[in-house]
């Protein structure tokens, strides 16, 4: 009898573990089925292996590359989240910093660096501090917003939304700024004959992001603040403080996006530009199992979650499905996601 | 060591704190000597917890003054009573689930490398040498949520300890303890008062009162009735302080006259929130005009067992039925349609909705029927009525029945959900916990009201932690360990160490196979 009640307890304790674990696996194993189904698509063939690398390394840059920019929103938007937060303004600090930094770039006569005499990397290297200290800036006014304004996150998102889109599509009206041809090395730089930057600095990021999640005293206060900010308040975390300092790493992230989009093709369309960021930026953390109470959430989780949008939007376009039905897809994908998670918890 | 006497840690004189509608503490004085273990009696809604909330900067006073080693201070918010050496225990635990409790301990001023990165082991150095110093072992590297009750309360003690704390204050910590998990704190308060901590300490129960403290301070309508020296007075003395009158602290009763066979389980089946089995192969019967009490030490599958009845859980197999009609994997509205009425043991996730005035919780279960609405539209005037008739039976302590149960204490929120449950002319009662938290003289009257419930001839069903509840109210008792009943016996053969041996597991199979034969 003793023993056996033991055995039950230690088959518990395992199958807790194993619980907790299964939750990450389950996204990594979504993402190799279809990377699978994505590989046969491709009409892997032995005969041919070299033909058919060569096209499945192409494609995955392609992947990759095009959806760098999102996917390192996606990582400060999983702190965000994480703080029980939302943050709605990540397309049009996109835009607002992408104005920025091509009115200082500007080849042309209105060009501000150029008038001011910087060309050359020096004025590459200002604009770069210049454009990430901007997307600081919006980012702590945000911050700000919400914690000594109290205003719930959503509504203040909103509006600064509204207000950065509409007063750089005012600004930038009738205006094309021209990009030196130099600084689009920034994106395009080609090592051997193919051009993967954008992707080695989403990995860079997500690498660091990750340190700072598991490592440092922030990141635990961050999943400290979104699971139960009263506990963490009276133990002396300064909430407020680590709620604004979330918010400034999102604007920090998105100005990198923006220096990232404007240097792949010189140019930015201030209407559309980063529109939808935010929705896909959260899609990517949720179906990597952030929780939108907060709380919950990793970076592995969310990298995994952007890599499974993107690879199943790769498999639409293989597939030939109409572009309309592709964003069906992808709210599926987010609502099944969820709804498998919380049966797993349950 | 330091001399004890004569030196107040804390003072706290004419303390008083009015909420709309309540006059909370009225003029209250409280003097807590240095190495005191001091416990602070009332009824539920005497003012205890303002009065420690108050000292913690959580609420300000209206007037009256705090002094802390004999100096006036100003107490504006928790960092305050912290920076003087205060720490709470609160209630409701105020931890990390997801954290371990090594980084739950220096949350907020966690030891730094490089300025940014947390450094776990110099943490957990810090932690292990705090809980040697006060002889208090936990396992670090546990999360939270995989500990139990006694251990998190355990890590918030620490968590106090570790940020200075010299007088610490412990709100009705016992509540959610086991027996065993009981002593083991008296073990530590004690240990803490040997190394010169002082100690406020909240309860209901008069026994730990006695057997623990050193003086006794009984507020009573937000008012210093008094204070004693534990060793001068006895459990009567204290109830009669505390209700001022006489309390029955076991409500006699006469012998069971049991009827037929009223409500059978068979052979259930019950998983947790885990898909794990919580109740395996439960089967189990209540006569009219019977209590039976369920016993056994928490987290053994009564919780789950108590939903599946009342229709909050899904049983994957087996059968449940009352008077012949079958109840299995109902709704909780079809099950309370049937006139089951259930008392649950988590108040706050399914007893009240706590921002919901006490009358609207008082009809939470009947608003949809006449005479509280019709055609959908609610009958205001007849629910109101309806709450004022509950708050005056039941003794509720609140202003008036308009005001959110939130603001109660957490007595009287009980009293909302008993008040509510046993108003609906039950046939069968299934009760989880139904006193906890409760003032002796509202114990009294709650044990009353399920014995005249039995007396009428209805079925009851009790699950208790405290075997003296147990005890008190059952005519037959079952225990429950690692979900399944390892036993039932007649109350007129329990003792406490009998319980006791069945509760953690030693098995006595010959009872069990008796009760079983008498069973089938
Ligand atoms: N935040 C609040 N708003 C309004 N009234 C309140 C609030 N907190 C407490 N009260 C009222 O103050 C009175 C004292 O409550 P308190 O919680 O101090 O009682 P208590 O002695 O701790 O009771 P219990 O033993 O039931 O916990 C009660 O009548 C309660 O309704
Ligand atoms: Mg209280």
């Amino acid at each position: 009898m003793e023993a056996m009640t033991g055995n039950k307890r230690e088959g518990l304790k395992g199958f807790k573990k194993r619980g907790s674990a299964e939750s990450q696996f389950g996204t990594a194993l979504v993402l190799i089925v279809l990377i699978i189904l994505q590989t046969l698509v491709l009409g892997f063939d032995y005969d041919s292996f070299g033909h058919w690398f060569s096209a499945w390394t192409r494609n995955w840059i392609n992947i990759l590359r095009n959806n760098a920019g999102i996917g390192i929103i996606s990582l400060g938007m999983t702190f965000v989240i994480i703080t029980g937060g939302i943050d709605l303004a990540v397309g049009s600090t996109l835009v607002a910093v992408g104005a920025v930094i091509m009115t200082l770039l500007d080849t042309g006569p209105k060009g501000i660096l150029g008038n001011l005499g910087i060309t050359g990397a020096p004025a590459y290297t200002l604009t770069i501090i210049l454009a990430i200290l901007l997307g600081w800036l919006i980012g702590t006014i945000i911050g700000l917003l919400i914690t000594k304004g109290r205003i719930a996150p959503f509504v203040a998102t909103l509006g600064a939304m509204k207000i950065l889109r509409s007063v750089t599509q005012h600004f930038m009206q009738g205006y094309n700024p021209r990009v030196p041809r130099e600084f689009l090395k920034i994106s395009n730089l080609q090592i051997g004959n193919l051009m993967f930057m954008p992707i080695i600095y989403w990995a860079v990021l997500a690498v660091i992001l990750y340190y700072i999640s598991k490592r440092t005293v922030f990141g635990r206060q961050v999943i400290a603040v979104g699971s139960n900010e009263r506990a963490a308040q009276l133990s002396g975390v300064n909430v407020n403080r680590v709620k604004t300092r979330v918010y400034s790493l999102m604007g920090v992230l998105v100005a990198i996006a923006s220096i990232i989009q404007v240097s792949r093709i010189g140019s930015m369309d201030f209407a559309n530009a980063g529109s939808g960021y935010e929705m896909d930026a959260i899609a990517a953390a949720v179906v990597g199992g952030t929780s939108m109470a907060g709380g919950r959430g990793t970076i592995v989780g969310t990298v995994l979650g952007m890599l499974i949008i993107a690879v199943m939007n790769n498999l639409l376009n293989l597939f030939g499905v109409p572009p309309f039905l592709r964003e069906a897809f992808k709210g599926l994908i987010v609502i099944f996601a969820v709804l498998f998670q919380r049966k797993e918890k349950a | 060591m330091v001399s004890p006497q004569n030196t107040p840690i804390l003072e706290m004189t004419g303390i008083t704190k009015r909420f709309p509608g309540v006059l909370a503490n009225d003029n209250v004085n409280f003097t807590l000597k240095k190495g005191e273990i001091h416990a602070l009696l009332g009824e539920n809604g005497a003012g205890k917890s303002t009065l420690m909330k108050i000292l913690y900067g959580l609420y300000q006073a209206d007037s009256g003054t705090i002094k802390i080693d004999g100096k006036l201070e100003n107490i504006r918010e928790p960092n305050d009573a912290l920076k003087l050496g205060i720490g709470m225990v609160h209630q409701h635990f105020m931890l990390i689930p997801q954290f371990t409790v090594v980084e739950n301990l220096v949350l907020g001023s966690e030891p730094k490398r490089g300025g940014l990165f947390m450094d776990l082991n110099e943490a957990t150095k810090k932690v292990l040498a705090v809980s040697e110093q006060y002889g208090l072992a936990i396992d670090p590297n546990a999360k939270i949520m995989n500990i139990s009750v006694g251990m998190q309360q355990r890590v918030e003690i620490l968590k106090a300890l570790m940020r200075g704390a010299d007088i610490l204050v412990l709100d009705e910590p016992t509540a959610v303890l086991t027996p065993q998990e009981v002593s083991e704190l008296f073990e530590v308060m004690e240990n803490l008062r040997s190394l010169g901590k002082s100690i406020i300490f909240i309860s209901h129960k008069l026994k730990e009162v006695t057997a623990i403290s050193d003086m006794v301070t009984v507020i009573r309508r937000g008012r210093t009735i008094g204070s004693v020296a534990s060793s001068e007075t006895d459990v009567n003395e204290l109830a009669r302080m505390m209700v001022g009158r006489d309390v029955d602290l076991v409500v006699q009763k006469d012998p069971a006259k049991p009827g037929a066979e009223m409500f059978k389980i068979e052979n259930l089946h019950v998983p947790d929130d885990r898909h794990l089995p919580a109740v395996s192969g439960v089967s189990l019967s209540v006569r009219a005009g019977e209590i039976v009490g369920v016993a056994g030490v928490d987290g053994n599958g009564q919780n789950e067992l108590a939903e599946a009845i009342t229709g909050m859980r899904k049983a994957t197999s087996g059968k449940i039925t009352l008077n012949g009609q079958d109840l299995t994997n109902l709704s909780s509205r079809k099950v309370f349609e049937s006139k089951v009425v259930h008392i649950p043991a988590d108040r706050h996730r399914h007893g009240l909705v706590s921002d919901f005035s006490v009358a609207e919780n008082v009809v939470l279960r009947t608003y949809y029927k006449p005479p509280f609405s019709e055609k959908s539209v609610l009958h205001w005037d007849v629910i109101k009525e309806e709450a004022r008739k509950l708050i005056e039976e039941y003794d509720v302590r609140t202003p008036n029945e308009d005001v959110a149960c939130s603001s109660l204490s957490g007595g009287n929120q009980q009293k909302v959900i008993i008040a509510r449950e046993l108003s609906q002319e039950p046939e069968f009662i299934v009760a989880a916990q139904p006193t906890r938290g409760l003032d002796v003289g509202a114990i009294e009257f709650v044990h009353r009201r399920l014995i005249d419930a039995r007396d009428a001839g209805k079925a009851v069903l009790v699950f208790s932690l405290e075997l003296d509840e147990i005890l008190a109210l059952s005519d037959r008792i079952a225990v429950m360990y690692e979900g399944e009943i390892v036993g039932i016996i007649d109350r007129d053969e329990a003792t406490e160490e009998k319980l006791g041996l069945m509760m953690a597991g030693v098995v006595n199979h010959n009872q069990k196979n008796v009760a079983a034969g008498g069973e089938g």
